[in-house]
């Protein structure tokens, strides 16, 4: 049975990470910060999804069966450390049990990783980068298939009117950056020309929260679906894609920025840890 | 045998320890230290607790024991 | 595109470390789950290979240093060794009576082999030959006057109630009380009753590494340089023997021992019933309301069709099984919650014993889990943890074989045989194990298996015994169940896989013992001591009694002069010690222990037509130490086929002084030690005619090169050169 110091330990951490809770749940909701209130929501419902997809598709008793094993093993390292031979089965044991345990996880483990790849892809749109600051500039990128034609390529707004830019263009790689002076807020559309044919690129100017498609490409489904979140650039057209470059959004919690997806690792993992152990899943 | 505490004794009764606890069977001067200790705290202090272990705890500690009934 | 690039490889990046980081500095638990995203798979083998990195570090660096201290502690240790290593096999209450039939009716043909090219003798017990007293001298090399168990039971001369002789355990001495709750301060106290020192420890002060299972009488565990796995004497989680429990919808009487009846409830198409476990550490005891018992719910859901059911065990974290009828679960893990957070680890089986008209589960004593040990039940205590691990979780209640549930008929023959030999079998494999584990220095294991099912099924042995009269009978006396018969093959079978075993490691080195303590004999008539007592004089009832209820309930101590408590022991009312003591110490006792001698040696079973009682022994005689005051004044030696019947030993006075004993509890060992010596096997010739229990450990000492301590009773064997094959 736990001693009064164990009761003590752990009163004095729980008061420590309910306070902490109390706090960044008032600064949130105060600062109504909604990629973090979004990347938290998502990590505990991922956390708890994935806990539940492992544990239907995997088989726990086998799992369970191959943890102890390894677990066991360390112990026997310890335990008979001065009985070499027993160490050195000891450790083989370790390594053909986390074999085992790895094949196990292996299948489930792709079941899993096939939805939340999509998923985090998908979320990427809305928490990886943040919109255009209206006014302030930015770069638009085009690529296209032929270096020698670099000079004809044109931007214009969604009226056909030229866009007030600076032009770089890079033969060597096949492309042109405009540096654009700004744009007012709201969701704009800029259109680049080029041998008659017109290829537009949604560009969202703003604060906040927005859905983002960094890049219009021609490439195949799959890879769209991946990196970019509007309709494939017609055949025909010499422009092989179009990329607006948004600034990365940092979430910053207690004045510490990262990436929403580390985040979201850190945040998921510890969902993960608590349904796993309320639902008694192996993982 | 003390948990831990530690009481210093003459070297002279040391030694006489050691006779009578080998003649007493002892395995070592500790255990028959330990043992007068607690037969002569045991006459002067009897146990309080003597009368308070009720019969029913007596016998839900040996509930199971096959050779009793 | 470059600086996104970029931009998300440094971001891969840190999310690699940070996963490093995160498998590195989450706790023990923690490193099982892996979490969303491609670092999954890689979690948890990222951790253990930490872990297994760190300790191979460690052991690396430090091996050098190791392996100097060893070879020279070794070198200095196996200098005079005759053997690399000794493997002694106990098989408690193995008989050589029954061991020496069968093997000349060809039965046990591996133990044969060792008789014929080895030793084969019958082994002296102690007096009394009960288990913890004969385990205890087997370990220590001395006398119970040395070791201080002389029963299961002592008795409290202030109460003259009774307690464990071997450990006792008492919750902390102080607690906060808050609301509702009194948290305990400090630890759990298990002081261990035993005196002595286990031979394994002088071998491990030499450096000689030893592997002990299940010795009797090892609880609460030492520490030694090895490992050990606490034996008889463990107790459940209730703090008792082991307390089974019957699950029923049929209403039913209590039980007289060894259980409880446990209501099991309808709703709709579900049944709901609980597994009764320990009283709550933090229920205030000074309330006025009786100790709360914690308890774990469960629900059946019964498939007629199939002959099964479904059991849901717990409420928030549950476990779900299904079991055929007549079939025992696995060891099922059940968490008691006490609140804030404290739970009591457990693990019990269920065994499905009815479906119709009733339902009936069976549950086990629940034991303390060794995978979680709330008791320290091994040295170290990751050494239970580590056999949970690697072979699943088994029995660590010291008597495990849940002799009352056969008894109270709540297990049939069949159903308490299937839990005997599954407990076995767990040890088998830990034995095993330790066999791998232990190449050099002394490996021991107690099977307790030959012990219950000699118990429980002695009665097929015997012509009429009062336990199988009444039931129906078989044909001829040779129909009977060959219950005993595979046991002594199933114990050979076993001896033949382990001489297989060591001959394949190391042969030629190893010395191997096969020891019981005692041997066993019928158990068809009780004596009743107190009730002679009582009758003779010496024992008196208070005004208008004729019987006594249990532990001397109606007994006037102010003109007893003796009592017997427990097995063997005779106890005198002396003054200044009991509390009601009525017999001067000097002159007087040692006249009534004359007295009570002389009346009561060759007392005869006259309607049985047996000698009840061939032997007394005064204490003063038979032991010598420094415990002797703690024994009892004069040992009793019972004739064949009689034991103190089951009211004496729990200080009941009836009128009958013989009773029968119906129970299937039929045949027992705690009589004349003369009559019941255990037995000894070697793979090596043994000089010696009169070999005893007590010579073990200065035999084991001087073979691997030790000088057996000056204190010891024992005398070392002389052991010739090997005879393997």
């Amino acid at each position: 049975m736990p001693t009064v110091l164990h009761l003590a330990l752990a009163s004095y951490t729980a008061g420590i990470v309910a306070n902490t809770m109390v706090n960044s749940a008032t600064s949130i909701v105060t600062n109504n910060d909604w990629p973090l209130i979004v990347t938290l929501a998502a990590s505990v419902i991922v956390g708890f999804g994935m806990v539940v997809l492992f544990g239907y598709a995997s088989n726990q008793r086998a799992i369970k069966r191959a943890k102890a094993q390894i677990q066991g093993n360390l112990l026997a390292v310890r335990l008979f450390q001065d009985q070499i031979s027993a160490v050195l089965k000891s450790y083989v044991g370790i390594l053909t049990s986390l074999g085992r345990y790895l094949r196990l996880s292996f299948a489930p483990l792709l079941i899993v990783i096939v939805p939340l790849t999509l998923l985090i892809t998908q979320m990427d749109r809305y928490l990886g980068n943040t919109p255009i600051s209206p006014g302030k500039p930015f770069l638009v990128k085009a690529h296209v298939s032929n270096a020698d034609t670099l000079s004809d390529v044109a931007l214009q707004d969604s009226t056909g009117l030229a866009v007030p830019a600076q032009v770089v263009r890079v033969p060597a790689e096949s492309e042109v950056i405009w540096r654009v002076d700004g744009l007012p807020p709201g969701e704009q559309t800029l259109n680049v020309v080029f041998g008659g044919i017109s290829v537009s690129k949604n560009i969202v100017v703003g604060n906040g929260m927005a859905r983002l498609s960094s890049i219009r490409m021609r490439q195949p489904l799959w890879k769209r679906w991946m990196e970019s979140g509007e309709p494939a650039i017609e055949t025909g057209a010499a422009v092989e894609s179009i990329e607006v470059l948004y600034p990365p959004r940092d979430i910053a919690i207690f004045g510490f920025g990262m990436g929403w997806l580390l985040w979201f690792f850190v945040f998921s993992i510890i969902a993960g840890f608590i349904f796993k152990s309320l639902l008694g899943i192996e993982i | 045998m003390f948990g831990g505490y530690k009481v210093k004794i003459d070297e002279d009764l040391v030694t006489k320890l050691k006779i009578v606890a080998e003649a007493g069977g002892y395995e070592s001067v500790e255990e028959f230290v330990a043992h007068v200790l607690e037969r002569e705290v045991g006459k002067l202090l009897p146990e309080g607790d003597a009368n308070a272990t009720s019969k029913e705890a007596v016998k839900k500690r040996l509930r199971g024991l096959g050779y009793i009934e | 595109m470059m600086r996104a690039r970029a931009f998300l490889t440094g971001q891969r990046r840190m999310l690699l470390a940070a996963l490093l980081l995160a498998v590195i500095f989450t706790p023990a638990h923690a490193h099982a789950y892996a979490g969303p995203g491609a670092g999954f798979a890689v979690l948890s083998s990222f951790w253990t290979l930490f872990v297994a990195f760190v300790y191979s570090a460690y052991a690396l660096l430090t091996w050098p240093f190791r392996t100097m201290l060893r070879l020279l502690r070794r070198r200095k240790a196996f200098a005079k060794a005759q053997i690399r290593r000794a493997v002694i096999l106990g098989f408690d209450g193995m008989d050589p009576g029954l061991s020496a039939r069968y093997m000349d009716e060809g039965k046990l043909p591996n133990l044969a082999r060792l008789r014929d090219t080895g030793t084969f003798r019958n082994l002296r017990t102690t007096n009394p030959p009960i288990s913890p007293v004969a385990w205890s001298t087997f370990m220590t090399g001395v006398n119970p006057g040395k070791h201080n168990i002389y029963d299961f039971l002592a008795v409290d001369r202030r109460s003259y109630l009774p307690f464990l002789s071997s450990a006792e355990i008492k919750g902390p001495k102080r607690r906060i009380h808050l609301g509702k709750y009194s948290i305990p301060l400090g630890k759990t106290e298990i002081k261990r009753m035993r005196r002595g020192t286990p031979f394994w420890h002088w071998l491990g002060k030499a450096g000689i590494f030893s592997s002990i299972i299940r010795v009797p009488v090892t609880f609460p565990p030492e520490k030694f340089p090895g490992v050990l796995l606490s034996g008889m004497c463990v107790p459940d989680l209730k703090g008792s023997q082991g307390t089974f429990c019957l699950c029923s919808t049929a209403a039913g009487g209590a039980f007289r021992e060894g259980g409880t009846r446990v209501p099991m409830a309808r709703a709709g198409a579900k049944l709901h019933s609980y597994i009764p476990g320990p009283e709550n550490p933090l229920a205030n005891p000074s309330a006025e309301s009786p100790a709360e018992e914690l308890r774990v719910p469960f629900e059946v859901v019964v498939n007629a069709a199939q002959n099964a059911a479904k059991i849901t065990v717990g409420s928030s974290r549950k476990e779900s099984f299904t079991i055929k009828l007549g079939e025992y679960s696995d060891w099922i893990p059940i968490e008691f919650k006490a609140g804030l957070g404290l739970n009591a680890h457990g693990i019990c089986r269920f065994y499905l014993k009815q479906l119709a008209p009733e339902v009936e589960v069976y549950v086990t004593p629940v034991n303390i889990d060794p995978a979680k040990p709330d008791l320290p039940i091994s040295h170290p205590i990751t050494y239970s943890v580590y056999l949970a691990k690697m072979f699943g979780a088994f029995a660590t209640l010291g008597l495990a074989e849940d002799t009352w549930a056969l008894n109270e008929e709540v297990l049939d023959d069949d159903a308490f045989l299937a839990q005997c030999y599954g407990n076995h079998e767990a040890r088998e494999r830990q034995l095993f194990d330790a066999l791998e584990k232990t190449p050099e220095g002394l490996c021991t294991c107690v099977f307790d298996s030959t012990d219950r099912v000699q118990h429980m099924f002695w009665r097929y042995l015997e012509k009429d015994h009062p336990a199988t009269r009444g039931l129906p009978q078989y044909a001829t006396h040779s129909d009977k169940p060959l219950v005993i018969e595979n046991l002594y093959r199933r114990v050979d079978e076993l001896v033949g896989r382990v001489m297989a075993k060591v001959d394949k490691q190391q042969n030629g080195k190893t010395l191997v013992m096969v020891i019981s303590d005692h041997g066993f004999q019928n158990f068809a008539r009780g004596f009743n001591l107190n009730a002679w007592l009582h009758q003779n004089g010496y024992l008196t009832l208070l005004p208008g009694k004729s019987e006594s209820g249990d532990w001397f309930e109606d007994v006037d101590w102010s003109c007893t002069r003796a009592y017997t408590m427990g097995l063997n022991g005779l106890f005198l009312n002396m003054q200044g010690r009991e509390r009601q003591g009525i017999v001067a110490p000097g002159a007087e006792a040692e006249a009534l222990k004359v007295e009570l001698t002389a009346k009561l040696s060759g007392l005869a079973d006259t309607e049985a037509g047996r000698i009840a009682i061939s032997g007394v022994w005064d204490t003063d005689d038979a032991y010598v130490g420094p415990y002797v005051e703690n024994a009892p004044d004069l040992l009793i030696g019972y004739g064949d086929g009689v034991r103190a019947s089951w009211d004496s030993v729990m200080g009941k006075v009836t009128s009958a002084i013989f009773e029968d004993n119906t129970k299937a509890w039929s045949g027992d060992h705690c009589v004349d030690p003369r009559l019941v010596p255990g037995v000894l096997f070697c793979n090596r010739t043994i000089a010696e005619e009169n070999l005893a229990i007590v010579d073990v450990a200065p035999t084991m000492l001087k073979l691997f090169g030790l000088e057996p301590p000056s204190y010891y009773d024992g005398k070392a064997w002389t052991v010739a050169g090997i005879a393997n094959k």
